[in-house]
């Protein structure tokens, strides 16, 4: 285990690294004079040299391309991401403002669309090619078909704001983010349950379910106790990769439901150009993505004996 | 015949030619569903780019927010534009524009691939860094990313998402060319002398590119829901020109008086996400393809 735990460690530490490269790569690829950008962005349009230069000399900007990453990288080790172009005040701080009704939100979206896949799925194998499990393989194909925002804008227009269902003040508490967390969510479920009803079916025709029921073990015992534990692996994967999904998508769901969340800064910081707020953003999703793969790493080695080893 | 020959005891999945396999998808019934309305879809997306009803971008104030009648099919916008023309219109843009996105990744994806998987030693080594970079980032957010780079705009767009898609492609091809090493009908192939350049071309290749042909098509459901994603935001299609993200977007404002506005452009969206996830249902039924 600790073997395992050490691995995948390192790969996460890679591909943060990865990841921060990438980040920095924003700032010299953009477009134009840096050190003007951030005086067009500051509202002023006709810096004079003198003003150009200094700021160049402030931020290093005359300096090669990779003392440039390691001076950004320092500072970034101490938590210190730069100015925002516009405000002019630390991204982090700004950022790290915007973080918690994103969590918030996004958080309960996850917890929801567990709750609801495991329990859908459940149904639909216990009901195999009766109706219940006819009803939900269409509501599975529905949200299938329907990219997250359109679902989420339907859901909105139609059951909130035309059934009076719900409220769509985005105040920033839990019971305001009950409301978008379970759209997302019930979005999210519909690919999970596809998978999990699929593996449960395959486990439920496995050997192994065969002689427990042979040895007298209810149908409902063989699908908690022997076909749930042995199909969670791929779902957690899933959702290991829908953090990312939830990450990339969360400026789209924030602009759909008005939540004042890091998605809609990213919005408000990609029309006006301001790159470290953009940075601020990828780096954060990035590591939030390396985060959520390397606990579903660890949840499935926990989950399956077998992958305790490490495998070369 | 010569090369029917030299592939023993293959499974016909493992790298079907895509002619059969298009024939086997057309004998499955959803699938054979999927490729009547990706054809139909298809089709109305080239009319709609040389000829619509109305002019698309044109305003007409008169006519503004009337609903759906005999002159126009689904009613007009708040700027008196006929939304089945701009529905109609969009289409080129939106199937065309995820078609092209999958086939430069698919392209890029096949090319590094296969290239690395073959060569190894040090390209190899820096190709697959290169892919492990970009595929530490969720591929939205790399998208994001490019996007806050470049500015928004459509060709932007598509070039942010061909840069954070290409590498899944290069990662499966790469996987494959280096598998293949053992297959037996390229061992064969090798003892009875065929040239190394022939046996990748005729032997390697197809079989690599059907099984990104079938990643891409299952792919193509989530790439229109990127790009429409993106124009709702305003960073793709710029007005006036018609896109169904952007028209949903504008729609959000007049729900309670004009629902035609948001429904006409999602269920162009769910149409066409849907014919394309029939086919994949199809393919993955008849291969073993799986989805990213």
């Amino acid at each position: 285990m600790l073997a395992v735990l050490v691995k995948r460690t390192i790969q996460a530490g890679l591909s943060a690294l990865a990841a921060t490269i990438i980040v920095w790569l924003i700032l010299p690829l953009a477009p134009g004079d840096p050190a003007n950008r951030i005086f067009i962005a500051r509202g002023i349009d006709d810096a004079t040299e003198g003003q150009l230069a200094a700021l160049r000399q402030e931020m290093g900007l005359n300096l090669p391309l990779p003392q440039q990453f390691l001076r950004w990288f320092t500072d970034l080790m101490h938590g210190d991401l730069g100015l925002s172009f516009t405000t002019g005040r630390p991204v982090l701080q700004d950022f790290l403002g915007h973080l918690p009704p994103t969590l918030m939100m996004l958080g309960l979206a996850l917890l929801l669309s567990t709750l609801a896949t495991i329990l859908l799925s459940l149904l639909a194998v216990m009901y195999h090619n009766r109706w219940p499990d006819k009803v939900i393989a269409l509501y599975t194909e529905i949200t299938a078909a329907l990219p997250t925002f359109v679902f989420a804008l339907l859901a909105l227009n139609y059951v909130v704001v035309g059934w009076q269902f719900g409220r769509v003040i985005a105040d920033v508490s839990w019971t305001a983010a009950l409301m978008p967390a379970f759209i997302i969510g019930l979005d999210r479920a519909g690919g999970w349950i596809q998978l999990l009803r699929a593996s449960l079916l395959a486990e439920m025709a496995d050997s192994y379910a065969f002689v427990a029921k042979s040895r007298g073990a209810s149908d409902i015992r063989i699908l908690l106790r022997h076909a749930l534990p042995n199909s969670l692996k791929p779902l957690l994967s899933a959702i290991g990769l829908s953090v990312g999904a939830l990450l990339g998508g969360a400026p789209l769901i924030e602009a759909i439901f008005s939540w004042p969340g890091v998605g809609s800064y990213l919005l408000s910081a990609l029309t006006a150009r301001d790159y470290p707020v953009i940075q601020a953003y990828v780096l954060i999703a990035a590591l939030g993505y390396v985060v959520a793969a390397f606990l579903v790493d660890v949840a499935i080695a926990m989950l399956d004996p077998r992958l305790r080893e490490v495998r070369t | 015949m010569l090369l029917r020959l030299t592939r023993p005891n293959e499974q016909p999945t493992a790298s079907a030619p895509a002619r059969s396999l298009l024939r086997r998808v057309w004998r499955h019934k959803s699938g054979r569903i999927g490729l009547i309305l990706s054809i139909l879809l298809v089709l109305l997306a080239a009319i709609g780019y040389v000829w619509t009803p109305y002019d698309p971008d044109l305003p007409n104030f008169a006519l503004a927010m009337k609903p759906p009648s005999g002159t126009h099919l689904l009613g007009t916008d708040e700027m008196g534009r006929d939304v089945f023309s701009r529905i109609f219109n969009a289409a080129h843009r939106s199937i065309g524009a995820a078609f092209l996105v999958l086939a430069c990744s698919f392209l890029i994806g096949l090319f590094v691939g296969i290239l690395s998987g073959l060569m190894g030693g040090l390209v190899d080594t820096l190709m697959m860094r290169l892919v492990d970079i970009v595929m530490a980032l969720p591929s939205l957010v790399l998208a994001f990313a490019i996007l806050g780079i470049l500015g928004p705009g459509f060709k932007n767009l598509l070039v942010a998402l061909i840069l954070s898609d290409w590498a899944w492609y290069a990662r499966l091809a790469r996987s494959l060319a280096i598998g293949s090493g053992t297959r037996p009908d390229i061992l064969t192939a090798k003892m009875s002398g065929i040239s190394f350049s022939r046996i990748v071309l005729t032997h390697l290749l197809p079989g690599i590119a059907t099984k990104l042909g079938v990643m891409a098509t299952l792919a193509f459901g989530s790439m229109i829901g990127a790009i429409s994603g993106l124009s709702f935001l305003g960073l793709g299609v710029q007005p006036p020109h018609a896109e169904w993200g952007a028209m949903l977007s504008q729609s959000r404002l007049y729900f309670d008086i004009a629902p035609w506005l948001l429904l006409s452009p999602a269920i162009a969206i769910l149409l066409s996400v849907l014919s394309a996830n029939l086919i994949g249902h199809a393919l993955r039924d008849v291969t073993e393809v799986k989805k990213q």
